[in-house]
């Protein structure tokens, strides 16, 4: 499932010791993908309604993470301001759900194309940034939504929060539960991790792993970048509109102060970077990683939970600077499990 | 393809385990001798110091119920208890937290410190059929969306601006004519600012300005230098602490000199607004939901007096602010209530909660249909020779309003 991209420097001059890889059937990735979707809709019937709601905030960020891996991930372009498509995607839906009165399930693919739009539009200046360049700009869109969304209570209810009717006749769509929200969070999840298995497999999935090793040979190699890039913001954008979309009507009540978070930029960040980032099944493993032991911290550790777990993911990435899953891939393949040579290949 | 047979197996298995839908939520809390209460609570994150506070008031609540025997219901003592979870200052967190406390079947819940996490919390309780005693969440806002849940102890938002229009209206001689707004842009200061405007306009000042800056900013100066130039008698900041200061040493700064003075809500009463701003503090005005001079009495405490000792005996000599006196108002209404509804049912708490009408040591406790107390008034302060004292309402007044504020 774990297609290479990342530039592993060291690890592609150290061949195989012996023996070729064992192969698994070409199915496997789709099959397991299958699987491990039917378990979590096992999982479903035996949580209490309130754990399901601790479940759906895991499914939520394996979405935000498999979308941020295209950018971030693939391309290499840092992006520190996707929760503002997030925000956008939520705001979105506030505005068709409340002043429009339209239903959800039109709300949410309009909150995916209207982040889209924005992403192709900025991107084409942005995507000439590069480097630290790039994701001060992007942090700065984020603000800079965050202060419109602030600015314009009429339509968003400014810093007081808007509030999407979700029970009675004033009611457009009625709010779907907890039960409902697994599901729809858990779609969310499966379709972000599709269509970055999609693009990882396809012709865009290796331009954009090319536009990440060097640009400038790339295009020199008939690689249209500025496509490339924009196309992989504009798909991270919609994915992350959609799940900010999904996350305003499950929260009912929203507050720019909140959606526009940066924590929630550096968490999807942090999700990729140590689950393996430019892989699909990384920023899964990642965000299910970290957000269950973000939550169960901070059940067990009122005062001190930020503080163990900044310390277990500084410890992560000095361990495993390129994510689990190129370490694990890494690790089979030249049959050397050791977490100290890795600290030696990649940093000493 | 034994393999693809063992997956297909493994799927079918998966999809019939798979019924849509959760297990719902677990029927007793805890064991029978105990009355365990939730609370999410701002241990960490931007709004972790005054979680602190108001966890203190709860603890106090906890140890003098329990130093009495406990809750007396259903022929029982219970034994109070409160588990605490961090919601880390953010909403969404507050709101999952009350969801995972209906999982383990707690139905009473005490609230968490603010109006944002207030207002998802009691959401959730809405649906689970929970009850939450909030302490506070003040903005009326969250009594406008026809929740029967939700119970809080504090005086509502829309008086904390008004009472000081109120008491300038009732006793400044000469009385001021017009008046400016100051307001930080978050929900809960904005509802200040807003009824403290139509108060304002109803006693028949004239309102010149109602101006917004960031909430958390420590410039000011924008705003004052807009409304300097309509020259208002009095201005009133809708304020944090921090903001409140900006604005005293900012008008310094740039020349703003209202001829009648300063009021800013929650600011003054703290002890740093004396304290960061010295001589310039003098005379300002403030408001607050209780002081060590509060009248009415309970049978938990005692006076206000009472509290100042029991909370100086527990937490080092300290004097309570209002986070803590109001933390623990909310938690005896909902003792109170338990022990009126003997038991614990969600519904028999949340219909003696309705009806209460307590006279406790932080006010009387009693509930509009939407779950806001109106029956307590808020305390308006004006510092004098460095120190908050109470001014208004008359009957709890420690001293005469000293008016004009504004001795420059």
């Amino acid at each position: 499932m774990a297609e290479s991209s990342t530039a592993a420097p060291a690890a592609d001059t150290t061949r195989p010791a012996r023996g070729r890889r064992p192969r698994l059937p070409a199915w496997w990735p789709w099959g397991g993908g299958a699987l491990l979707v039917l378990g979590c809709l096992g999982l479903q019937s035996q949580l209490y309604s309130g754990q399901e709601r601790t479940v759906t905030t895991v499914f939520m960020f394996v979405a935000l993470a498999a979308a941020w891996n295209l950018i971030g991930g693939y391309t290499g372009y840092a992006c520190f301001g996707q929760v503002g498509f997030f925000g956008l995607g939520a705001y979105t839906t506030v505005i068709l759900m409340v002043h429009a009165r339209l239903s959800f399930w039109i709300a949410l693919p309009a909150a995916a194309v209207v982040a889209a739009v924005f992403a192709a539009v900025i991107g084409l200046p942005l995507l000439r940034l590069k480097g630290h360049y790039f994701a001060v700009a992007t942090l700065g869109v984020a603000e800079g939504l965050r202060e419109l969304v602030t600015n314009v209570p009429r339509w968003t209810g400014g810093g007081s929060g808007a509030t999407i009717p979700s029970t009675g006749d004033r009611a457009v769509t009625p709010w779907l539960g907890n039960d409902g929200f697994y599901l729809l969070f858990l779609g969310l999840a499966v379709v972000c991790a599709v269509v970055v298995a999609l693009v990882s497999r396809g012709r865009t999935g290796y331009a954009l792993r090319a536009v990440n090793q060097d640009e400038d040979a790339a295009a020199a190699m008939g690689v249209n970048t500025t496509v490339a890039k924009t196309v992989a913001f504009a798909v991270s954008a919609a994915l992350t509109g959609a799940a900010g979309a999904a996350y305003a009507f499950q929260q009912v009540t929203i507050y720019p102060q909140r959606l526009f978070d940066v924590d929630i930029t550096v968490l999807m960040i942090v999700m990729v970077v140590l689950g393996g980032a430019g892989t699909v099944l990384g920023p899964i493993l990642g965000a299910a990683g970290i957000a269950i032991a973000s939550e169960y911290l901070r059940q067990h550790l009122p005062e001190a939970h930020d503080l163990t777990l900044g310390a277990l993911i500084i410890i992560a990435v000095i361990l495993l600077p390129q994510g689990v899953v190129n370490f694990a891939r890494d690790a089979v393949r030249t049959r050397d499990f050791s977490l100290l040579s890795n600290v030696r290949r990649y940093r000493l | 393809m034994r393999t693809r047979k063992a997956a297909a197996l493994a799927a079918a298995v998966a999809l019939i385990a798979a019924g849509c839908g959760s297990k719902g939520e677990k029927q007793s809390g805890g064991d029978a001798d105990t009355l365990t209460i939730g609370a999410s609570m701002s241990l960490t994150g931007s709004l972790a110091r005054e979680g602190g506070l108001t966890k203190e008031g709860y603890e106090l609540c906890k140890k003098a119920v329990n130093a009495k025997g406990g809750v007396a219901a259903g022929g029982k003592h219970l034994k109070l208890d409160i588990k605490y979870q961090d919601d880390t200052s953010k909403p969404d967190t507050a709101a999952q937290i009350v969801d995972q406390f209906n999982d383990k079947g707690i139905k009473l819940i005490l609230g968490p410190y603010g109006s944002a996490t207030t207002e998802a919390a009691a959401a959730v309780i809405e649906r689970n059929g929970q009850v939450m005693a909030d302490s506070s969440g003040a903005d009326d806002k969250i009594f406008q969306k026809g929740y029967k849940r939700t119970f809080a102890a504090l005086s509502p938002a829309h008086s904390y601006a008004a009472s000081m229009v109120q008491a300038i209206a009732e006793m400044a001689t000469p009385k001021p004519r017009t008046m400016a707004f100051l307001s930080a842009d978050d929900g809960f200061s904005k509802t200040v600012a807003q009824s403290g405007a139509d108060e304002a306009r109803k006693l028949g000042f004239t309102v010149v300005a109602t101006e917004y800056f960031p909430s958390g900013t420590s410039d000011v100066s924008a705003a004052l230098t807009k409304i300097k130039p309509m020259k208002p008698d009095v201005i009133v900041g809708s304020v944090h602490v921090a903001e409140g200061i900006a604005i005293i040493k900012q008008a310094k700064e740039l020349g703003v000199r209202p001829s009648g003075g300063f009021a800013e809500t929650v600011a003054p009463p703290t002890p740093d607004f004396a304290k960061s701003l010295g001589a310039d503090a003098e005379n300002v005005l403030g408001s607050t939901q209780w002081t060590a001079k509060t009248a009415g009495k309970d049978k938990w405490i005692g006076t206000a007096a009472d509290y100042a000792t029991q909370f100086a005996a527990m937490f080092g000599g300290r004097a309570p602010e209002y986070h803590g006196a109001e933390a623990t108002a909310a938690c005896i209404a909902l003792v109170d209530a338990v022990e009126k509804a003997g038991g614990t049912d969600p519904d028999k708490v949340r219909d003696a909660l309705a009806a209460l009408d307590e006279p406790t040591f932080f006010g009387p406790l009693k509930f509009t249909p939407e779950g806001q107390n109106l029956t307590k008034t808020m305390q308006v302060v004006q510092v004098q020779k460095g120190k908050p004292v109470t001014v208004w309402p008359k009957d709890a007044a420690e001293a005469p309003l000293i008016w004009p504020g504004n001795r420059s």
